[in-house]
């Protein structure tokens, strides 16, 4: 079992790299292949059972989709064979069409999402998101704390129909992609660990079915009552 | 100076807010000063200053640098001006100012130690340009405010003025960065032994060149990215130090510091390295204004890091030891974790670090945690981690996943009656960690704690 993390040492911040540390504790013979932005991503030349990238600053981010836009074409054949992807927070933004800095520049993404962003560094967005995953009709519980929000064509593609909290933008309820197996969202932090029914969904579908969750109880137990929080409507979404 | 005609009716409206809020016993620290910024945009840009102006910012540690010059400077023949007992954001600093004004707008102090909020920085400076700017490090601090230490970073580069002098730690590569046409000076400690050759904590936010990208090469590191690095490819690397801790004796506690003028021995508050590196800023920036070696010695003989900060009560053989390490600075927790595990003996820790007010209002965003080393806590002299409020069942996640086992973790609903789960049979040293918004906990279980051990004392009398 190969799992890359794309560049680790950038793409990392808000405690996303947990998420991969948690699937280590679940898949402890899997291995993992870390590849630098300078060298050229694993995926590119092999097949991966999951392709991981988490969130990272708005420089690095315009150098991650230089990066990695030798090798659209290539991530496109991967999602639409099935490979399991999660792009967490703002990296799902690298898959999309623009990105509109503060200031007004445009940038270009991957072009393989439907998704068009827009920076305000002047209002950082902080919330709680509730909402329905489909394939295992479970609710995702997480968090978004970001600059950006997006529009895009997501209405039959979402990774979450949300029950509380906003989607791309404060007019939808749908959040994220999910296409293929690859899910790209703007929540952030450890939402693998957060939701046990997420991972055991994801763990079964990079095919270790008979890969425990890590800790089970535990998790089961912190999950139980975050969705009791999230459920409560004296909780505050936004904050 | 040219004011605007309306910077007096805005000053004397404040100075009466302020009048009527001490009338009631109202706190008067921040709502005077937002009054006259309402009434007076320019307002701090328009009162009196100082003729020396000496700014403090950081993710870490600027409270303390600004408290050390405070006591010091007194000894050095400087009332200065501070916003100690207010807030380090706008409404604080223009308080701070609209109180040390007279009627006409004039303050009498020669220097302010202003304590400035990194995102406070670009309304601040705007109208308040420090001659010296102290930037202690700079890190990933709440994701809510703060985002990453790039974010800081910009911000404090469209604040920093082009004639403020950076004393800056060069063992920072972002915080020494900052503003890079400013004239600065650097404090830095050499390499020490116990220094790591490769990080040991998760967050690192300078791992590769600014210029070209590469995985840069630590010569050394000694938390985070605070240590010296150089870059395989290009010239980029570490700056040269001007004022240096070269040798510690710890059984001493001297601090021999190496500067333009030669070495130096100053006195070692604390025994962490954090407190080193703050008691160099404020001596860099005391030698830096021409204040000479014996005077400030002399002062710092008299200083102590405040107990509201770090505190260690011996009971009989047994102690207590309340550490702030602020909920949502995971590089604030690391260090704590990391005092914690060289501390010598057997030890509980309580985490009473959980966001109060999340707590009240929502439910907090536990991302943080995973940016903070509990993995320092698996350790074999940590026997009990204590932990309560809301998020245990997190805290417990995130432990068991640093490879704590279960066995060695309590979590309980209610913060005090976690000082009756320490087994004091099976440990000598009781750590209670506590935020800054969490004091009362903090007070009530380290009361909880000294009853308990002042108990066991007088059984064993008897
Ligand atoms: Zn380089």
């Amino acid at each position: 079992m190969t799992i890359e993390i794309l560049f680790p040492e950038h793409a990392n911040l808000f405690g996303d790299m947990s998420n991969m540390r948690y699937l280590q504790a679940c898949l402890p013979d899997a291995e993992f292949v870390r590849t630098p932005l300078t060298d050229t991503p694993y995926f590119v030349n092999h097949d991966v059972d999951l392709l991981y990238m988490g969130p990272m600053t708005e420089r690095i981010q315009q150098q991650v989709i230089l990066a990695l836009m030798p090798f659209a074409d290539r991530l496109r054949e991967l999602i639409d064979g099935g490979t399991p992807m999660l792009f967490t927070g703002n990296a799902m933004e690298v898959l999309g069409n623009t990105i509109t800095l503060e200031g007004g520049n445009t940038i270009h993404g991957l072009g393989i999402l439907p998704l068009n962003a827009k920076q305000d560094l002047f209002h950082r967005f902080n919330s709680l998101i509730l909402g329905r995953f489909a394939p295992v009709q479970a609710d995702i519980v997480g968090f978004k704390s970001q600059f950006t929000s997006a529009t895009g064509d997501n209405a039959d593609c979402a990774f979450l129909k949300t029950e509380r909290g906003i989607g791309l933008n404060r007019q939808t309820h749908y959040e994220g992609f999910f296409k293929g197996n690859m899910i790209a969202t703007y929540l952030i932090g450890p939402i693998l660990v957060l939701n046990p029914a997420l991972t055991r969904w994801l763990l079964d579908t990079m095919g270790a079915t008979d890969a425990p969750l890590a800790f089970e109880d535990a998790v089961n137990d912190a999950y139980a009552r975050r969705l009791a929080e999230f459920c409560d409507p004296q909780v505050d979404v936004e904050y | 100076m040219k004011r605007s005609w309306r910077f007096f009716p805005a000053l004397w409206t404040a100075k009466l807010t302020t009048a009527v809020l001490r009338l009631f016993h109202r706190n008067a620290t921040h709502l005077p000063g937002l009054v006259a910024l309402k009434l007076c945009p320019t307002f701090l840009g328009d009162i009196g200053k100082p003729k020396t102006i000496i700014a403090v910012t950081g993710t870490n540690g600027k409270t303390t640098v600004c408290n050390l010059l405070d006591d010091i400077l007194p000894d050095c023949g400087v009332q200065p001006l501070n916003n100690r007992t207010g807030s380090n954001v706008n409404g604080g600093i223009l308080t701070t100012f609209l109180n040390a004004a007279t009627l006409t707008g004039r303050v009498k102090e020669e220097m302010a130690v202003i304590e400035v909020d990194e995102r406070s920085a670009l309304f601040v400076f705007k109208y308040m340009q420090p001659d010296y700017l102290i930037v202690t490090n700079l890190f990933r601090d709440s994701f809510k405010r703060n985002a990453h230490s790039e974010f800081i970073s910009d911000i404090l580069n469209q604040a920093i003025p082009k004639k403020t002098k950076l004393i800056v730690n060069a063992d920072d590569l972002i915080g020494s960065r900052l503003a890079p046409n400013n004239d600065r000076i650097t404090f830095g400690i050499a390499h020490r032994e116990g220094d790591w050759e490769v990080r040991q904590n998760i967050v690192c936010d300078m791992v590769a060149c600014p210029y070209c990208n590469t995985v840069l090469e630590y010569d050394f590191v000694r938390y985070n990215h605070i240590g010296r690095a150089h870059c395989p490819k290009c010239d980029f690397a570490s700056p040269s130090v001007h004022y240096e801790i070269i040798a510690v004796d710890e059984e001493a506690a001297k601090l021999t510091v190496r500067t333009p003028r030669g070495e130096e021995q100053y006195r070692m508050i604390g025994d962490n390295i954090t407190d080193w590196y703050n008691t160099l800023a404020a001596v860099t920036m005391l030698r830096v204004l021409g204040f000479d070696e014996q005077t400030i010695e002399q002062s710092l003989q008299k200083q102590q890091i405040v107990k509201s900060r770090f505190e260690r009560i011996d009971i009989g053989d047994k102690a207590i030891t309340m550490l702030l390490a602020k909920g949502q600075n995971p590089i604030a927790c690391s260090r704590a974790f990391d005092y914690i595990r060289r501390t010598e003996g057997k030890k509980a820790v309580i985490l009473l670090i959980e966001d109060y007010y999340d707590a009240k209002h929502t439910s907090e965003n536990v991302a943080w945690l995973y940016d903070a080393d509990f993995e320092f806590l698996n350790d074999p002299s940590v026997e009990q981690i204590v932990i309560a409020g809301v998020r245990a069942a997190d805290f417990r996640v995130r432990l068991l996943l640093a490879g704590v086992d279960d066995s060695r973790i309590v979590c309980m609903r209610e913060e005090v009656a976690t000082a009756d789960a320490v087994d004091f049979e099976r440990v000598d040293n009781a750590f209670v960690l506590f935020d800054v918004y969490t004091t009362m906990f903090a007070d009530a279980t380290r009361e909880r704690l000294e009853n308990r051990l002042n108990g066991q004392n007088e059984e064993v009398s008897q």
